[in-house]
């Protein structure tokens, strides 16, 4: 499967004194299978580049390539809705799109704007529900008797159940404490480790060590690097520039190495790194 | 002087569910606690009993010695100002200065004094410059900040920030961070800080854990953030300084187990030079 | 919405700008109440011509207000048509196949279309000289004598105030949610009716849900910061009456007092 951008540009309010070019000429392969980070400043164009991934957005000139689907300024919105499907978008804080009078209906909802008949449709739905760590006898209760954290996964299995094989994240664990964002990103582990492509868009440099293996790096609308994740964490005056921070972990591993250590920047757990420097040490 | 004084507070949102289950402490004047726990445990709440915002059940609370009832609602909240989580859903005035200006208008302040105030704390947070914008125009960093100084505006004893960097991002979070620092300098304020943060709580004074309605431990960081299995059991995390340091001591190396991280480098470097 | 003009707030520096928003907005109520006074075309035209004057003192151009007007035009056509044909007093002006067209019927039909654009023209000159927030403290301090008989000026004008500031808010959570409903399959621009209406479900539940939160939070921020609607409040936002303020009253009067001696006399 493939992912391509080649040279997308996307422009806001075209043609009025407000046009805005959030993407200035974007060229991009993404891997498939991967769990690709997705980071840059507020404003540098990540949220505008993942709406092209689901055809929120069409580019205004240039072409998204995803498998079979072609997506140019001027395709019609018919022949992309099955790329809603193939493509699942989980927006910020999604616990706001919730609105049905049960979980299981909310849960249903996707897949049968997509033609998927009822009865398999509410299968899956419990299915999607375990998934994400919520027992079937939630199923009929209505989705705001839930907390916030519980309501976020809701709305997570009401994407997962349209089976997409890209996945989409937009910030899922934004306002969860550590336990909740923890159980979050295990969740999508798994995915991953099923063949689900992941993007993950995120300001969490700790979650990206862990968790992804690639990274595309964006900067005022463009593309300024993308590789692995070690590739990227090597340059950390580089991304310091773009107020990109580094998870602690490595910036740790580099300040020892300023003062005499030769530790491996590539190291992604504590334990990993309690041990070099023990090794350093003895 | 005692800032607020909690005593045997008891508070539910229904019948027979309890959500703070007894619970008492008190902070001193200048100081900077942080409420620590995980979501649900309570924290928010007891910022919200301690502003009056929601009413107890049972128990004693004063701030800055005034007992909180109904009738002094209006005199405590005079001393203690409440930084919400939602950027936008305080933010009240159709531009920065409005929004300033907002509290001046409830504490009567004369018309001809506001415009000298709320330039001085505009310049306070940074946010002179944007004096007539709109809140749509400002990022989450921004309108916490001008939170802060229409909170600031009315010379509150008692700052609370009720986990008010959680949906901000990096740089708005640095920011604010550094505006409380900076507050805590500069004034006398007494600063309660409600966060699942693990890495701000290492700067506090004071941390009081909170699990389930109840306080798990009350004490200075190094104890309180130094229990990895506890912390774990709640849901948190230990910091990071601490699980390195501590697991270097585990396979015998002679450090400190500690919480500091820059304390850790310098120690972990002098080791170094003395191989 | 982006298109809309009627309402929109012009921010020009013009004679109109500098003025007290009480002043426009009793200044308008007289000179609405001066149209419905039949003092025939000739009426009209003063009433007309005063528009003209209060335009230029606005620095509004006359081809925006056409264009504020222009909206309008379709409901007025269709309205005049429908009068023209309904309306039988006076004496028959001439046939239409079976249709008889009388002559007050003309004439009426021509007044009313005249005193929409006229009602129309005027407001559109106030609320492009006047922010929306100076209106609704305009408004608070004109309806605030009416308080002592238990009228909530106050709350109305804070309500007021704070939805102005909480409508690009809502607007923006509105395409948030749009498209998050999109990413599940929803289409809200095709669709059989059905699908439209649950199109519209899916966005109207969160967005009272997420409204009715936001207003107890928000609620939750003026009580921490000591607001209390019935407790004394100094205002930051002063109204200052000037004698221009007062210039602009006085005419507004003379031209309802011409408009009532002119429909008592009868005038064409």
């Amino acid at each position: 499967m493939s992912i391509t951008f080649e040279k997308v540009e996307h422009v806001y309010s075209e043609g009025t004194p407000f046009s805005y070019l959030a993407l200035k000429g974007v060229d991009l392969s993404i891997i498939k299978g991967s769990m690709t980070a997705i980071i840059g400043h507020t404003g540098s164009g990540k949220s505008t580049l993942i709406q092209h991934l689901n055809a929120l957005l069409l580019p205004t000139s240039g072409k998204v390539t995803i498998d079979e689907y072609v997506i140019t300024k001027d395709e019609k919105p018919q022949t992309l809705k099955p790329l809603r499907k193939k493509t699942g978008l989980v927006f910020q804080f999604p616990e706001y799109q919730l609105f049905e009078e049960s979980i299981e209906k909310d849960i249903i909802f996707g897949p049968i704007n997509f033609g998927i008949p009822e009865e398999v449709a509410k299968q899956k739905a419990a299915e999607a529900l375990e998934a994400v760590g919520l027992d079937k006898k939630y199923l009929e209760k209505s989705p705001f008797d839930l907390s916030g954290g519980q309501k976020r996964r809701v709305a997570i299995a009401g994407i997962l159940v349209m089976e997409p094989e890209i996945l989409v994240l937009d910030e899922p664990t934004a306002g969860l404490d550590p336990q909740g964002a923890k159980e979050m990103m295990e969740l999508f582990k798994k995915l991953h480790e099923k063949g689900t492509t992941i993007l993950l868009v995120t300001h969490d440099m700790n979650q990206v060590l862990t968790y992804c293996d690639h990274a595309i790096v964006m900067s005022d609308g463009q593309v300024v690097k993308n590789g692995t994740v070690q590739e990227i964490f090597a340059d950390p005056e580089y991304l310091s520039k773009l107020s990109i921070e580094l998870p602690m972990i490595t910036s740790f591993i580099y300040r020892l190495n300023q003062n005499g250590f030769h530790l491996d920047p590539s190291m992604t757990t504590i334990d990993q790194l309690i041990e070099a420097i023990g090794g350093e040490l003895k | 002087m005692k800032s607020i004084e909690v005593k045997n507070l008891c508070f539910e949102y229904e019948e027979n569910i309890p959500v703070i289950k007894n619970i008492s402490f008190d902070i001193e004047q200048g100081e900077y606690v942080v409420i620590l726990g995980h979501n649900g445990s309570g924290k928010s709440t007891i910022a919200k009993l301690l502003i009056g915002l929601l009413e107890k059940k049972s128990g004693e609370i004063m701030v800055h010695q005034i007992p909180l009832t109904q009738e002094t609602l209006y005199d405590v909240r005079s001393h203690i100002g409440i930084v919400f989580q939602n950027p936008d859903n305080q933010f009240i005035g159709s531009t920065v200065r409005d929004d300033i200006a907002f509290g001046l208008e409830n504490k009567c302040v004369p018309t001809e004094q506001m415009d000298t105030i709320i330039d001085k704390y505009a310049k306070e947070v940074d946010m002179y410059a944007f004096l007539d914008h709109e809140p749509s125009k400002l990022s989450g960093g921004q309108k916490q900040r001008v939170a802060i100084a229409g909170i600031l505006a009315m010379q509150p004893d008692i700052l609370i920030l009720d986990e008010s960097t959680s949906m901000l991002d990096p740089k708005g979070r640095n920011e604010i961070n550094h505006l409380v620092y900076k507050i805590r300098k500069e004034k006398q304020m007494t600063v309660i800080s409600i966060t699942h943060d693990i890495e701000e709580a290492v700067k506090a004074d004071r941390i009081i854990l909170l699990n389930q309605g109840e306080i798990v431990q009350d004490g200075k960081p190094e104890v309180v953030l130094s229990d990895i299995m506890m912390l774990e059991k709640l849901g948190l995390n230990a910091p990071f300084a601490y699980l390195v340091s501590n697991g270097l001591k585990k396979s015998g190396i002679p450090v400190n187990a500690q919480i500091d991280e820059e304390k850790l480098v310098k120690e972990l470097c002098q080791l170094h030079l003395k191989k | 919405m982006k298109n809309m003009t009627l309402g929109r707030y012009l921010p020009y520096d013009s004679v109109m700008h500098r003025m007290d928003p009480r002043a426009k907005i009793m200044g308008l109520l007289l000179v609405l109440i001066s149209v419905f006074f039949d003092a025939g075309f000739s009426g009209y035209f003063l009433i007309a011509l005063f528009c003209y004057i209060a335009l230029k003192l606005s620095k509004i151009s006359l081809s925006y207000l056409i264009k504020s007007i222009k909206p309008m035009l379709f409901m007025m056509c269709f309205l005049a048509i429908i009068n023209i044909f309904v309306m039988r007093t006076g004496e028959v002006l001439f046939m239409i196949g079976s249709f008889a067209i009388y002559t007050k019927a003309i004439t009426q039909t021509a007044y009313i279309v005249i005193r929409l654009i006229l009602i129309v023209a005027m407001t559109t000159v106030v609320t492009a000289t006047t922010k929306p927030l100076d209106l609704t403290l305009g408004i608070e301090h004109l309806l605030s004598p009416f308080k002592r008989i238990g009228f909530p000026a106050h709350e109305v004008a804070m309500m007021i105030s704070i939805a102005l500031r909480f409508i690009p808010t809502l607007l923006e959570e509105t395409e948030r949610i749009m498209k998050a409903q999109a990413s599940r399959g929803v289409d809200f621009k095709e669709g059989k009716l059905m699908e439209k209406i649950s199109a519209i479900i899916s966005l109207i539940v969160p967005l009272f849900i997420s409204a009715f939160s936001r207003a107890e939070e928000l609620a939750n921020a003026m009580e921490a910061r000591c607001y209390h609607p019935d407790a004394k409040r100094t205002r930051y936002k002063q109204l200052h009456w000037k004698i221009h303020d007062t210039l602009l009253i006085g005419s507004c009067l003379v031209l309802m007092v011409s408009l009532i001696a002119m429909s008592v006399i009868g005038t064409w």
